[in-house]
C-alpha cells in the first residue's frame, strides 16, 4: 500500500476509488538532499508535499540564525496541506535526511475534495492532527524536563513510524535524526541533549548506537515521558 | 570594564562529570561550568555552562576551549549590553 494511504487509512477510512484518485493526482517523486528546502519560508507553492522517504522537519529561523524545529515528518506526511488554504508558507520545510517527495497540485486537491468530500474530511482531519502534534509540542518545551521532552519525541516518533510500517518493537528503525536536529526540536543545548541521551542510554531505555532509534524498553521510556499517543488520532486509540 | 571574572572550583552533581567552576563577576556568581568527559566525543575536555544567569543565558549555546576562551566570552557579552 502506498505511503500516503497508509498514514490517511490510519486517521479514517477512505475508498478504494477515493485511494486510486488521490494517488493518480500525486507528481513526483522528486530527491531532495539533506539540509535542502522542500519548501521555503514565505513562498506560495502551487502544490502541497507528501512525504515518500526520509525525514524531514517544520522549522522557523531567528534573524541571527537560531532555528526552531517545530515538526518532524515522516513518510506519509503531507508536509504542508495549509499551503492549499493559506497559499502563503508561514516556516520553511527542510529535509532533515535525504528526502523522496510526491506533489500534490492544489488545483487537484480542489477536484478531489469538491468530488470526494470523505477525502477532504481526511485530510481536514489530517491537519487538525498537525495542530495537536504542534499543541503537544508546546506542552513539551514549556511544562517536560530534558528528560521527559526527549523521550516524548522518541515515543511520538516511534508510534507515527510505526503507523506507515517503518518502526516496529523490538527493532532498531534505520531513520535518524542528528543530536543538533533534536536540539533545535527540544530547545535543549547539543550538550544537554547528549547528555539526557546518555541518561536514556543508561537507563536500559534506548539502544547506545547513535545511527539508529531503538527503543529497548518502550513501557520504561512510554513513563519517562508521559506519552499518551491519544492526540495522534488514530483509528484504534479512540474513535 | 569593571568586570572582574573570578573563578571557584566545585563538585558539579550531573552525570559523568563532575569537575566544575563557579564563575563570579564583579563577586556575584553568573554561571556554573562544568568540563565535559570522554562521552562528548569532540567536545570532551571543553567547558560548558550548565547554569548561567541573566544576560548570560544563552551561554548553554557555546563549549569553550579553556577558563580565558569563557573569560572572553563574558567580556563580550558585557561589551554587547554597554
Amino acid at each position: 500500500m502506498h505511503v500516503l494511504i497508509q498514514k490517511l487509512k490510519a486517521l479514517h477510512e477512505i475508498s478504494d476509488e477515493e485511494e486510486t484518485a488521490l494517488l493518480g493526482a500525486l507528481e513526483g517523486p522528486y530527491e531532495v538532499e539533506r539540509g535542502e528546502d522542500i519548501a521555503v519560508d514565505g513562498s506560495m507553492p502551487k502544490h502541497s508535499t507528501v512525504m515518500l522517504a526520509g525525514v524531514a522537519c517544520r522549522y522557523k529561523l531567528l534573524a541571527d540564525g537560531r532555528r526552531q524545529i517545530l515538526a518532524f515528518e515522516y513518510p506519509g506526511d503531507i508536509t504542508d496541506i495549509y499551503s492549499y488554504v493559506l497559499k502563503r508558507i508561514d516556516h520553511g520545510i527542510g529535509a532533515v535526511t535525504k528526502c523522496s517527495t510526491a506533489h500534490l497540485p492544489h488545483k487537484a486537491i480542489t477536484a478531489l475534495t469538491e468530488k470526494y468530500p470523505n477525502l477532504a474530511y481526511t485530510l481536514w482531519r489530517d491537519s487538525l492532527v498537525d495542530t495537536a502534534v504542534a499543541q503537544t509540542w508546546l506542552v513539551n518545551a514549556g511544562r517536560r524536563s530534558a528528560m521527559e521532552r526527549l523521550a516524548h519525541m522518541i515515543c511520538e516518533q516511534f508510534v507515527r513510524l510505526s503507523v506507515v510500517g517503518l518502526a516496529k518493537h523490538g527493532e532498531p528503525s534505520k531513520f535518524y535524526i542528528t543530536q543538533t536536529d533534536l536540539a533545535d526540536a527540544s530547545g535543549l543545548s547539543l550538550v544537554h541533549v547528549n547528555k539526557t541521551l546518555q541518561l536514556l542510554k543508561e537507563k536500559g531505555l534506548i539502544g547506545r548506537n547513535p545511527n539508529l532509534l531503538e527503543i529497548l524498553n518502550w513501557e520504561g521510556l512510554r513513563a519517562v515521558a508521559g506519552f499518551d499517543p491519544t492526540y495522534l488520532h488514530l483509528k484504534g486509540t479512540h474513535a | 570594564m569593571p568586570d572582574r571574572v573570578t573563578f571557584q572550583p566545585v563538585e558539579v552533581a550531573v552525570a559523568g562529570q563532575t569537575d566544575g567552576r563557579l564563575v563570579f563577576v564583579d563577586g556575584k556568581l553568573v554561571a556554573v561550568l562544568v568540563k565535559l568527559d570522554g562521552s562528548h566525543d569532540d567536545l570532551a575536555g571543553r567547558w560548558y555552562a550548565e547554569a548561567a544567569f541573566n544576560s548570560l543565558e544563552r551561554m548553554s549555546e557555546h563549549t569553550f576551549a579553556d577558563l580565558p576562551a569563557a573569560v572572553e566570552w563574558i567580556a563580550s557579552r558585557h561589551r554587547a549590553k554597554h
